[in-house]
């Protein structure tokens, strides 16, 4: 730990924009093997993962990816705090886009059951994104970070402070099952211990 | 030959309402379209990162290497600089240069804007 360094957020190697900005890293496979199957599957298929499993971070590479190899493709998202509304737009949006173009869902799960059903309809090249498994598109990716994977992303982010950080923290399986495997929770954990170290 | 770009003030430290007085300075491997100055904020931390830009200024250019000052009035009423550990406001004069078919070089200068001439901090640290 550098003595002169002030415990400032600006800082605090676990901020939102420094973990945001780590090259997006997953056990199942790359971007680009995700990429592929997702093509295998004529490009409909979901992507699974719990909370803060890195599926928002992995569609924006996705998009960027589809982007790169000449494909228009659309990214529309949603939570727990989208309306109705948001969902309207979703349709309308999916329905005024090329039948060539890529649409990606982020928070799928988040829309009415009808609605769903509604959505699947308008396209044939979906990617969805949700918590759960969702009817029976085909299964592109699990993302389901493990203790290794958290141990690696707090070395790049924080190399020896941060494992200090994580050891502080009970180490990385015990924060990884303590957080229900949400990167970005054991992030905000770390963020916290760090300021105390 | 890569493209450089600097951009520096006469002072760190600015009052809300003072003018920052600055140069930016550019050598690149062919004449840019524009050279652009801002100056903003941005938030870093614990949330979701946010950002301000809250004057921009698109100087024609003809010449692939070159010097000019600049004068940005700061408003009175702004987020001051902020040193915190849940959030930091943190304030930078920004340069970049458009070059058409290249990398556009950038450069940012952190700034202070605050009446005690350091960011404000919470009492605790």
């Amino acid at each position: 730990m550098n003595p002169t360094l002030i415990k400032c957020a600006e800082n605090n190697p676990f901020r939102v924009s420094k973990f945001e900005s780590l090259k997006w890293q997953n056990d199942n496979g790359s971007i680009d093997q995700i990429f592929e199957t997702w093509q295998n599957y004529n490009f409909r298929g979901q992507i699974i993962g719990n909370h803060g499993a890195g599926k928002s971070t992995a569609s924006k590479k996705l998009q960027k990816k589809a982007e790169q190899n000449g494909f228009e493709c659309i990214y529309l998202f949603a939570n727990e705090e989208s309306r109705k509304s948001d969902f309207k737009l979703w349709e309308n949006t999916i329905k005024e886009s090329n039948k060539d173009s890529l649409v990606i869902l982020d928070g799928f799960g988040h829309a009415s059951l009808l609605k769903r059903r509604k959505l699947l309809k308008l396209h044939s090249h979906l990617l969805i994104i949700a918590h759960n498994k969702i009817n029976k598109l085909p299964l592109i990716s699990h993302l389901a970070p493990n203790h290794l994977l958290l141990k690696k992303l707090v070395n790049d982010l924080a190399g020896e402070e941060g494992k200090v950080a994580l050891e502080k923290s009970g180490g990385s399986e015990f924060l990884l099952e303590k957080h229900n495997a949400n990167l970005r929770d054991c992030f905000f954990e770390l963020y916290k211990t760090w300021q105390k170290l | 030959m890569s493209s450089e770009i600097y951009v520096t003030s006469e002072k760190d430290s600015y009052a809300p309402g003072e003018i920052i007085k600055g140069t930016i300075s550019w050598n690149c491997s062919k004449a840019p379209t524009n050279i652009i100055i801002s100056l903003g904020w941005k938030t870093e931390g614990r949330g979701t990162c946010d950002k301000g830009t809250i004057f921009e200024e698109k100087i024609p250019c003809s010449r692939q290497e070159g010097e000019r000052t600049f004068e940005i009035k700061i408003p009175e009423e702004c987020p001051p600089s902020y040193s915190g550990q849940l959030i930091s406001i943190l304030w930078g004069l920004k340069a970049s240069a458009d070059i058409s078919w290249a990398r556009d070089p950038k450069a940012v200068h952190p700034i202070v804007i605050s009446k005690l001439g350091q960011a404000y901090r919470p009492p605790s640290s």
